[in-house]
This record gives structure tokens, C-alpha cells and sequence, in this order.
């Protein structure tokens, strides 16, 4: 390639980056809502998640660990094997915006509700 | 295992994925089909550091936090424990998968497509951001204990 050629911009990604880029989207804003769920919704849902490993964060962690791990593969096989379709340029809009989103969820869930 | 080093060890792995992440962010604004190797390695080794790191905090907070949990919500700085650690916590689990993804996210063309690079120093960054911030939340809570024994 000429280095002073411009790099394209489009160029398709592999299928494992683009469909766990998207489950890591998903869970990020899966793992967010659960924090608010166990923290300000029903005492049994807290308790639940103590109840099955012991420790409501293992909890969390473990959810959170395999919903990634689910929808990364389960996305990677999507459109008869090809994985699923998403641009460079939105994954990474998909991506940034889920993590910003859940940074909120889980800093408001804290600070500004108590 | 010694109380302190398991935290020292939490705190040494940590700040190798967050050294890690910026090495990978550095490394990757300037790809060459010959760093591609390395930026790839790197990110493996931010990925190995993070699940250390994390798997030491779980053991760490689960066994051993209860006590230091107990001093600081006596102390001068409660919040330390209400609002630092509840949302240490909870954001390093969304660092964990951050990290673990950013080995699958420099398999694309980085020396060639400029594409596959804004994605590698988008996760690099979100994981360096997040692992400092986790640093610093560590250092806030680890201080919320002391100020706590200083009154005691």
C-alpha cells in the first residue's frame, strides 16, 4: 500500500469482533439495568441473586459473563453462519454509546439517587 | 494468603491492564503490518491482567471487605463505601468485558483500514478511561478506611 494513500474507512470487520462488540453493547447496558433492579426494585431480586452463588456480585458477574459469551456466539452464527451485519463506524457508535449509557445508569444509580 | 498482598497484587494487576490499555492505544495509532503482532499480543496481555486483576478483587472483596465495609460506614467519609465502592463494583464488571474484548477487537486489517483501527483505540481508550477510574476509586476507598482508623 502507498503510505500516503488515504486508509479506507469501510472496510468490513470479522464477524467475532462486530457480533461481540454488539453483545458487549447489549450486556453493558444488561449488567446497568440489574444494578438498578436489585438496588432499588423488589428485596427479592437482591435476595435471589444472593441466593445463588452466595454473593450477589458473583452473581452479577456470572450473568453478566454469560450473556456476553451467549449473544457474542449466538451473534456470530446469525445469517446462516455469516454473523451479523453492522458497519465499522456504527459498531463503534453502538459500542461507545452503550458503555457511556451504562457509566450514567450505574454512577446515577449511585450518586444521585442514593 | 496476607491480607495487604492481596490487595497489592489487585492493584499490581490492575495497573498493568491499564498500562497495557494505553500501550495498545499508542501502539495502534501508528499500525504497521509489523506491530500488528505486537498491538495483538498486548491486548491479550491487557485481557490476562484484567481477569487477574478482577478475580483477586472478587476473592478480596467476598472473603475480606465486610470489616473494612464496617470501619468506613463508622468513619468520616461513608461514602466512600455508599457510592465509591457500590460503583467500583458494578462499572469494573462492564472493564471486565471491555478488556476481554479488545484481543477479539484487533483482529481486524489495523495496518490497513483505518475502520478496524478506530475501533481498537475506542476499546483501548474505554478500557483505560474505566481501569483508571477503578484505580482511583481503590485509592478513594482504601483512604475512607484510614481516615476511619485516624478517628477511631
Amino acid at each position: 500500500m502507498n503510505a500516503s494513500a488515504p486508509l479506507p474507512t469501510d472496510d468490513p470487520l470479522p464477524k467475532a469482533t462486530v457480533a461481540f462488540g454488539i453483545s458487549l453493547a447489549i450486556t453493558s447496558v444488561a449488567s446497568a439495568l440489574l444494578v438498578i433492579a436489585k438496588e432499588k426494585g423488589p428485596a427479592a431480586v437482591m435476595a435471589a441473586m444472593k441466593a445463588a452463588t452466595g454473593h450477589h456480585w458473583a452473581t452479577h458477574s456470572l450473568s453478566a459473563l454469560g450473556l456476553f459469551l451467549a449473544l457474542g456466539f449466538g451473534l456470530m452464527r446469525a445469517n446462516g453462519g455469516r454473523g451479523v451485519r453492522l458497519s465499522p463506524s456504527a459498531l463503534v457508535k453502538t459500542l461507545v454509546g452503550a458503555v457511556a449509557l451504562a457509566t450514567g445508569l450505574i454512577v446515577g444509580c449511585y450518586l444521585i439517587v442514593g | 494468603m496476607n491480607h495487604p498482598l492481596i490487595l497489592m497484587a489487585h492493584v499490581l494487576f490492575g495497573v498493568l491492564c491499564l498500562v497495557g490499555s494505553l500501550w495498545v492505544f499508542v501502539d495502534t495509532l501508528n499500525a504497521r503490518a509489523g506491530t500488528v503482532a505486537r498491538i495483538r499480543a498486548v491486548s491479550v496481555s491487557v485481557a490476562m491482567a484484567m481477569w487477574i486483576a478482577y478475580l483477586i478483587a472478587g476473592y478480596w472483596y467476598i472473603d475480606f471487605y465486610a470489616a473494612d465495609k464496617a470501619l468506613i460506614l463508622k468513619g468520616p467519609w461513608p461514602w466512600a463505601h455508599d457510592f465509591v465502592m457500590e460503583a467500583k463494583e458494578h462499572l469494573v464488571i462492564m472493564l471486565l468485558l471491555l478488556a476481554t474484548y479488545l484481543p477479539i477487537a484487533t483482529q481486524g486489517r489495523l495496518a490497513s483500514s483505518r475502520s478496524a483501527r478506530s475501533l481498537v483505540l475506542w476499546t483501548s481508550g474505554l478500557v483505560f478511561g474505566l481501569a483508571l477510574t477503578a484505580d482511583s476509586f481503590g485509592a478513594l476507598i482504601g483512604m475512607g478506611v484510614k481516615v476511619a482508623l485516624a478517628v477511631k
